[in-house]
């Protein structure tokens, strides 16, 4: 179904069956209360644009990795921890609004990073098995959280503190189903960087 | 009000009230300009076939409020938001935070009086040395919720002795 913009009536001509059936019925059933639909577990879902004359559900959803406190030291780039993640999985023909959360420290002077990548994937994370390549946006430092690990003199080295960021990604190349997941790296591999309380809130846009 | 699959017309067929009161009337009293009250809301699905507006609500209070206690408690002006959600609501949440002994302070949000996991909160470690003050912010996801009016304080608390403070506090809740 699509939306047809509605014709305007003439004085003394008659509606006819054709005309109700694609100005109001088609029309009525490519609205929100039409397409509206049942609750998914935790998704919740908010309506907006999906290119002309059509709108539809962008799922907001809501994933935690509270424990354990875990580590990398790999400075070569972002990675996934033992327990990877947390991550999202949702359509989208835009992109997305990412905002997350972590609590993360170094044992040295060095940094640590939060970021988070997009790649093309199945509703549950999982990336095509393709030779050809799949699209991803990989992981930088310009979208990570950040820890300095060169806190003041006398300071603990391993101090921390829990913090986030809120960032709009829209970059998408084609509707689909796309994963955002965070991932993790230290500054030097002399460094061993933790990581606690992930918490990663994704809306498609 | 609850919305009807419309009928499909029949050439030469009598188009009845009723059926323009249930396919056409009925029908457009649930879209989304039908059920709007007020600018800055979201629109969001409520159920099959059905879509509700939702609100968007902040509260600040700038003042610099300190706590040494170490069970969760509302400081002077909280903030707090009171708002009516669906399944779902997103909670952010920034503030200073600095404290000067050896412990740990949490800043988090307490929803309908519950006691704010750690995970929730902003954080501030402290090693007694040095006093960071840095303004931090974390957003929170609450996604099984029973719908309906949910209130979200903010809440302090310090792992062992204090004080904790906090300055520029700030909580939005944006219902889904």
């Amino acid at each position: 179904m699509a939306w047809n913009t509605p014709m305007t009536a003439v004085e003394n001509s008659l509606l006819t069956a054709a005309q109700f059936n694609v100005h109001l019925r088609d029309n009525l059933l490519e609205t929100e209360a039409a397409r509206a639909t049942a609750p998914v577990g935790d998704t919740a879902r908010v309506w907006g644009g999906d290119g002309p004359n059509r709108s539809s559900e962008h799922f907001v959803k809501d994933r935690n990795v509270d424990s354990p406190t875990e580590t990398t030291s790999t400075d070569e780039g972002y990675t996934d921890l033992a327990t990877p993640g947390p991550m999202c999985s949702m359509t989208t023909a835009s992109g997305f609004l990412v905002m997350m959360n972590c609590q993360l420290w170094t044992n040295t002077v060095n940094d640590a990073f939060a970021s988070y990548t997009i790649y093309e994937s199945d509703i549950n994370g999982v990336a095509p098995d393709s030779e050809a390549g799949f699209f991803e946006s990989p992981a930088n430092t310009s979208r990570s959280i950040h820890t300095d690990g060169a806190w003041p003199a006398g300071a603990a080295a391993n101090a921390s503190n829990r913090q986030g960021v809120v960032q709009l990604w829209g970059n998408v190349p084609v509707k689909g189903i796309y994963t955002v997941k965070m991932v993790y790296k230290v500054s030097s591999n002399d460094a061993i960087g933790s990581f606690a309380q992930r918490r990663l809130q994704v809306m498609a846009i | 009000m609850a919305w009807t699959t419309p009928i499909t017309a029949v050439a030469n067929s009598t188009f009845q009230a009723s059926q323009w009161n249930s396919s056409v009337r009925d029908n457009l009293a649930v879209q989304a300009p039908a059920i709007s009250t007020t600018n800055g809301r979201l629109i969001v699905s409520n159920g099959v076939n059905t879509v509700a507006e939702r609100e968007i609500a902040q509260s600040i209070d700038d003042a610099n409020v300190s706590t040494s206690s170490t069970t969760f408690v509302t400081l002077g002006g909280g903030p707090a938001v009171t708002i009516t959600t669906g399944i779902g609501c997103l909670v952010f949440v920034s503030s200073n935070i600095g404290i000067a002994t050896n412990n740990t302070g949490l800043y988090g949000p307490s929803f309908n009086g519950d006691t704010p996991a750690s995970g929730r909160c902003i954080m501030q470690d402290g090693d007694g040395t040095v006093t960071r003050d840095d303004r931090l912010g974390v957003t929170v996801g609450f996604m099984t919720l029973t719908p309906g009016s949910q209130t979200i304080t903010l809440q302090a608390r310090v792992t062992g002795g204090g004080p904790v403070s906090m300055q520029k506090r700030r909580i939005i809740g944006m219902a889904l």
